[in-house]
């Protein structure tokens, strides 16, 4: 059997069930990993004194509030960093990418350097437009017959 | 992530490029990582802002269809729905935009923070770093206007094709 015979009717059930399994093992592994092995700044808060001055990065964070003219939050999938530096050109909801050092004290991270993301909205809204124009011609490229869906382009 | 729309002009230009049917299932193809991973995490993400309850870990296993092994049982599984003798081609389509998609990915710098490429069998990240990660952006008005010429170009040279063929005793 050639690796088209797999998609045939007489072996769709047994495909549908090989699939499932390489998408929930890999989903089921990695949702473990997430909640047992923190990584980064969640890894250095439960071990301050081991990360103490360990270089971090948070790439494409979110600023969640802004504390004083050297201290703000920034956030990422409810995953809150508090950061010492500079604020100046800084508001809330900017994305933002922040290197620096863990320092153990206070468990802040001291920036040494940032980027923020200016281009990021338009990037999602690009995203978006894309979404809405697939879920436009969507219909007009896929048909339903008793059989199954028919690809018209 | 280039944004979606950059994503499907890459399927659009390759299959402009290359010919061949199956342009829609390659096209989604370049679609289908974010389709199936960032959007469930923005929307879930969105709700949980919302004050709806859902635990943050609802996240997490989404993740995966962002990476290459979960997204091929992911293009399977898209596939299976389909008539049977288009199936495996959908399904090859789908992997092949989904390819597309994952060598735009990589081409762009997130200081570090690549792409988990290889998982489960690793979890090491994978970048190229050539480009910055909003960079596509600036180029998105110029690639669309160049995909929509190369498919007028496609479709013209297709038609004059077609005429010629006509022609002949």
């Amino acid at each position: 059997m050639g690796w088209r015979g797999w998609f045939s009717d007489t072996n769709k059930a047994r495909t549908r069930l090989v699939l499932l399994f390489l998408l929930l093992g890999p989903a089921a592994y990695w949702t473990f990993l997430r909640l047992t092995v923190p990584v980064g700044y969640p890894a250095c808060v439960r071990a301050p004194a081991a990360c103490d001055g360990d270089a971090l990065v948070l790439s494409l964070f979110r600023v969640d509030r802004i504390d004083g003219p050297e201290r703000y939050v920034v956030e990422k999938g409810f995953s809150y960093v508090p950061i010492e530096g500079p604020t100046e050109g800084l508001s809330v909801g900017a994305d933002i990418s922040v290197g620096g050092a863990f320092r153990a004290e206070d468990l802040v991270v001291v920036a040494s350097w940032r980027e923020l993301h200016v281009l990021r909205t338009r990037k999602k809204v690009l995203g978006l437009v894309g979404l809405a124009l697939l879920g436009v011609a969507a219909p007009f490229l896929v048909r339903r017959t008793p059989t199954g869906w028919v690809l018209r382009a | 992530m280039p944004d979606l729309l950059t994503h499907a002009c890459t399927g659009l230009l390759f299959k402009a490029a290359t010919g061949g049917r199956h342009v829609s299932a390659t096209v989604l193809g370049t679609a289908l990582p974010d389709l199936t991973s960032r959007v469930p995490i923005m929307g879930i993400d969105l709700l949980i802002r919302l004050g709806v309850p859902i635990p943050i870990e609802a996240m997490y296993p989404w993740a995966v269809l962002h990476m290459p092994v979960a997204n091929v049982a992911a293009c399977g599984l898209v596939a299976l729905p389909f008539r049977e003798d288009q199936r495996a081609d959908v399904f090859l389509w789908l992997l092949v935009g989904s390819a597309l998609h994952f060598l735009a990915d990589v081409f762009q710098a997130h200081h570090g923070e690549g792409y988990f490429l290889l998982f489960p069998l690793t979890t090491n990240t994978y970048e190229l770093g050539l480009i910055g990660s909003e960079t596509t952006v600036l180029y998105a008005p110029a690639l669309i206007v160049i995909t929509v010429v190369a498919w007028a170009a496609r479709i013209g040279w297709a038609r004059a094709r077609g005429r010629q063929g006509r022609m002949r005793p």
